[in-house]
């Protein structure tokens, strides 16, 4: 099943892009820039930009200058050379501009009343469309741009036991969305079976199982586990696994969910302390009720 | 990994000779050279923590070109990147290319290794000497992803993702059984792929996507025991005798294949109404086999029988239906004044079946007699559903000057039914049933905006009428602040700060957390290219509950404390050919896992020629446990890198 899937997508590669390349010839090349009769360094670096590919003045040919897909009819500002009389895209206005063309675009069908938007972060406050040098057209680093507002990741990453920010293309859009997303959970990527982020580089933690713990049902990942950081072990939530696991097993007249451990389970043995050596199947088993194998 | 750097290299070269045959070249940087590593103390905790390796190592590389030619080409963009390939243990290779209205292309490859051997986890040995936990992995992960769209622009765009995943590598675990616990080597490997295909619209003023797409997973592990730890974690006599294993093999193996589908639409019905939707779908499957046999001396307290033998064979599968769907409406009566209504529902089940024969051979009861084989033979079934259904509500506004304000409601209605098996209960009491919960959401925030000033408070309140885990609070509240100011070129300053709390008063569970955060960052650049950047965080985390020791049964508090500061700084310059920065901070934690951890960092760079320069590297962590100092360690690493560029 696995080979004909590789070889598959390995043949039908050179042959969409074909298509596509075929498909492309007959597009005409985007007119002269009149701005930059002016602005001829900015025109000259927008040469390389996105925005050339893809906004409406090249693809819809509604209007010629490029430039005016952001910043309005440049007429009057041409003519007069007044700076008040061109519109400059910044913020929640400027993130309408931006939203014209991108709200339909996948990953930013939320963007316009997300998270983001509603703390008035608009999109030049991350991204700078002239300066930056490629997409997707940041101010700075992923990384460094996030936790320049995010102060209190930056010193959870701080912790002992950490995910690798910054190193092998581990960021924090790996798992986040910033522009928002669907449901509750909406700052979070979801895979394409719906899981939290988590289960794309930890398969195994996914099942489904025949005996599941927490996951997707009465709880999730972070149930356990400080995801940016942590100063325990494995980077759970508690000092000591028979804390954690006993803030939930312990069944008193609350009527929750979580069943206790039998009382041989003697505490003061440090084989009991050391849930896991036991129960070594704790993210779900297959065979074994108890998480046990 | 040297193989597999001389592949990147290889492939890297043979693009950048394409790019440049064809296209004119606007940015090109590679840097490769050598790292070296020095720890003293604890090399498995460096490694758990930071996992840097010697050797070859290409740093980055980037490629950012263009094809502004008229007639046939295979691209008018491409943009590569990739970094800490080689002697690394978290590398990536990205290629996004494409051509207007032809395709876009995105290719992605990570490589990560996944490196655990802890001091105090997973150790029940730690008190007789043993620093080292039982449960240890040396993994690695290869990820491939790849996304194509073709004729982006048009009315219909088709789309197509494949990924590939493969996890794999040798480790440590336990085996409990004959009422102790033994070590195992264990061998692992699972392989994940995904293959999506659908179409992308653009009708009118409506746009979305489908995509119907699979799944295939296949994992196997097997596992034997470790030389030497035949005689277990116990090492008193059970019933008068010694438990021992001397020899064991298990091998599982799943796997599954089963269909996802993901859509989305959204549009304007009229100006400045707007419509969204989502939907996900995902019909998991996993199927699983599993046999393991040992011999030794072993008891069994549910059998209330001695034996010297088993062998076990289970067969299970498991299904697990996954949807959610959203729907939400966006007005903006007025310029400014938005008003969004929103409802969520989502459904997961999860049914699974377990066949699990069981042989223990030469079972003699505890007091000698009856010795003979016993076959078990147990068929488990488990059952769940949860279901929840969100109604979100939200307003905000923009036109009040320099004000933004907004509000926002949402009801989250939980419904949570499990159904274990009645035979597999051991300790009657939460371990199924029917649990509901509805929590209601209110928010609010507030932003003031004066020139480069910026102030933004926010706050958020929920209030449930049920708990379904211990761990769920009745209340909670979370207020956040955060401060920014700029001062030209000259001054940055960002200040943010954040109280959480959370509480269940009922009776038996008494769980109360506090956690309070503040931190600021000041960055002054007294003259161009100079920056001075200062970094100060305090945090503190207080959580208490009341927990049963299942021993005797006594209640007592389970408190968690942390009692943090985070210190950094660092200084960086850029002057005509080159430049460097440099940095140190410190991390200290009091509370419940006491440490500190120092690191400082240098990096200078110097151009010898336009295109040719060198950039040195130097950091160091040192990481001190107060607690357990044989977890503590002193790490440098260092590298000497070459630099070409356009």
């Amino acid at each position: 099943m696995s080979t004909w899937l590789r070889v598959l997508s390995a043949l039908s590669l050179p042959l969409v892009l074909g298509v596509g390349v075929g498909w492309a010839q007959t597009q005409a090349a985007p007119a002269a820039n009149p701005c930059a009769t002016c602005h001829d360094d900015v025109v000259a670096a927008f040469a390389n930009n996105p925005h050339t590919r893809t906004s409406s003045a090249t693809v819809n040919k509604q209007i010629t200058n490029i430039c005016e897909g952001c910043h309005g009819d440049g007429t009057k500002h041409a003519a007069e050379g007044d700076k008040t009389l061109i519109q400059v895209p910044k913020g929640g206005g400027g993130a309408k501009v931006c939203l014209s063309c991108h709200h339909d675009k996948p990953g930013f069908e939320y963007t316009a009343m997300g998270f983001h938007s509603s703390a008035s972060v608009s999109c030049s406050e991350c991204h700078s469309i002239h300066g930056a040098p490629a997409a997707p057209l940041l101010r700075t680093a992923v990384g460094s741009l996030c936790v320049s507002c995010h102060l209190e990741q930056k010193n959870t990453f701080a912790k002992p036991y950490a995910h690798f920010l910054g190193r092998g293309g581990i960021e924090c859009i790996s798992c986040h969305n910033p522009h928002g997303g669907a449901g509750a959970d909406r700052n979070l990527k979801k895979t394409y079976a719906g899981e939290l982020p988590c289960a794309s580089c930890h398969p195994e933690t996914q099942g489904p199982f025949v005996f599941t713990h927490v996951t997707g049902m009465a709880g999730n990942c972070m149930s356990c586990h400080e995801p940016h950081g942590s100063n325990n072990n494995k980077m759970l939530t508690r000092a000591r696994v028979d804390q954690l696991c006993l803030e939930c097993h312990t069944t008193l007249p609350a009527g929750t969910l979580g069943p206790q451990p039998p009382s041989f389970h003697d505490l003061r043995s440090p084989r009991y302390t050391n849930c896991t050596v036991c129960h070594v199947a704790i993210h779900g088993s297959n065979t074994s009720p108890m998480l046990l194998r | 990994m040297a193989k597999r750097l001389f592949y990147v290299v290889a492939l890297v070269l043979a693009l950048c000779w394409a790019a440049l045959g064809v296209a004119q070249p606007t940015q090109f940087s590679l840097e490769l050279g050598y790292q070296w590593v020095s720890v003293s103390g604890n090399e498995s905790i460096f490694r758990t923590q930071v996992n840097e390796k010697q050797g070859l190592q290409l740093r980055s590389f980037s490629l950012t070109t263009s094809d502004t030619s008229s007639g046939t080409k295979l691209f008018d963009r491409l943009q590569v990147d990739a970094g800490t390939l080689g002697a690394t243990s978290q590398g990536y290779f990205r290629i996004d290319t494409g051509l207007a209205r032809a395709y876009n292309l995105r290719i992605f490859y990570r490589h990560s290794e996944l490196y655990s051997a802890l001091v105090d986890f997973a150790n029940p040995l730690l008190a007789d000497g043993v620093d080292i936990s039982e449960h240890t992995f040396n993994h690695a992960s290869d990820f491939v992803n790849l996304d194509l769209e073709l004729i982006p622009g048009h009315m219909f765009t088709p789309l197509l993702q494949y990924s590939w995943m493969r996890y794999m590598g040798p480790g440590t675990t336990t085996l409990h059984t004959g009422e102790d616990e033994f070590q195992l080597n264990s061998d692992f490997r699972e392989t994940v792929q995904e293959v999506n295909g659908g179409v992308g619209f653009h009708i009118g003023t409506f746009a979305g996507s489908v995509l119907q797409g699979w799944r295939i997973f296949d994992s196997s592990q097997t596992d034997a025991l470790v030389y030497g730890a035949g005689a277990g974690n116990n090492t008193k006599p059970v019933l008068g005798r010694d438990i021992n294993l001397s020899n064991y093999t298990g091998s599982s193996h799943s796997d599954g294949t089963f269909p996802m589908t993901n859509a989305y639409v959204s549009g304007t019905l009229t100006p400045g109404l707007r419509l969204v939707g989502s939907y996900v779908r995902a019909d998991m499957k996993s199927s699983t086999e599993e046999t393991d046999a040992g011999t030794g001396n072993l008891a069994s307290f549910m059998l209330a029988r001695f034996y010297s033998g088993f062998t076990r064979s289970a067969e299970a599968s498991s299904e697990s239906l996954n949807w959610r769907g959203d729907l939400r409406v966006e007005w903006e009566p007025l310029d400014g004044l938005q008003l969004l209504a929103g409802y969520t529902k989502r459904h997961r089940d999860q049914d699974g079946l377990a066949t699990i024969a069981d042989m223990y051979a030469n079972a003699v009861t505890f007091s000698g007699a009856d010795a003979k084989t016993i076959n078990t033979l147990l068929t488990s079934t488990t059952a769940m559903q949860r279901d929840e259904n969100v109604l979100e509500l939200k307003a905000s506004t923009r036109n009040l000057g320099p004000v933004q304000l907004w509000v926002g409601y949402a009801d989250a209605k939980q419904d949570l039914t499990v159904t274990p098996d009645a035979a597999e209960i051991v300790v009657p009491g939460g371990q199924g049933g029917d649990f509901t919960r509805d929590v209601k959401l209110y928010s609010a925030g507030v932003t003031f905006t004066v020139s480069t000033l910026k102030l933004a408070v926010d706050w958020k309140k929920d209030d449930a009428d049920n708990a379904i885990v211990r761990t769920d609070y009745l209340n909670q509240e979370r207020w956040r602040a955060r401060l920014s100011w700029t001062l030209g070129q000259f001054l940055r300053l960002v200040g943010t700060t954040e109280k959480i709390t959370g509480e269940n008063p009922t009776t038996g569970i008494d769980r109360e957390a506090t956690t309070k955060h503040w931190a600021g960052d000041l960055e002054i650049t007294p003259v161009k290219d100079l920056i001075f950047r200062l970094g100060y965080g305090e945090y503190k985390v207080d959580s208490t509950t009341t927990i049963r020791q299942p021993q005797d049964f006594s209640l007592v508090a389970s408190v968690y404390n942390e009692d943090g500061t985070s210190k950094d700084a660092a200084v960086s310059y850029r002057f005509g050919r080159g430049g460097f920065e440099v940095g140190l901070s410190k991390f200290e934690n009091t509370g419940s896992m006491p440490l500190t951890v120092d690191r400082t960092f240098a990096r200078v760079d110097f151009d010898i020629t336009k295109a040719w320069g060198v950039l040195v590297q130097y950091e160091t962590r040192k990481y001190e446990d107060d607690v357990l100092s044989i977890a503590n360690f002193d790490a440098k690493w260092y590298g000497l890198f070459l630099r070409w560029r356009n």
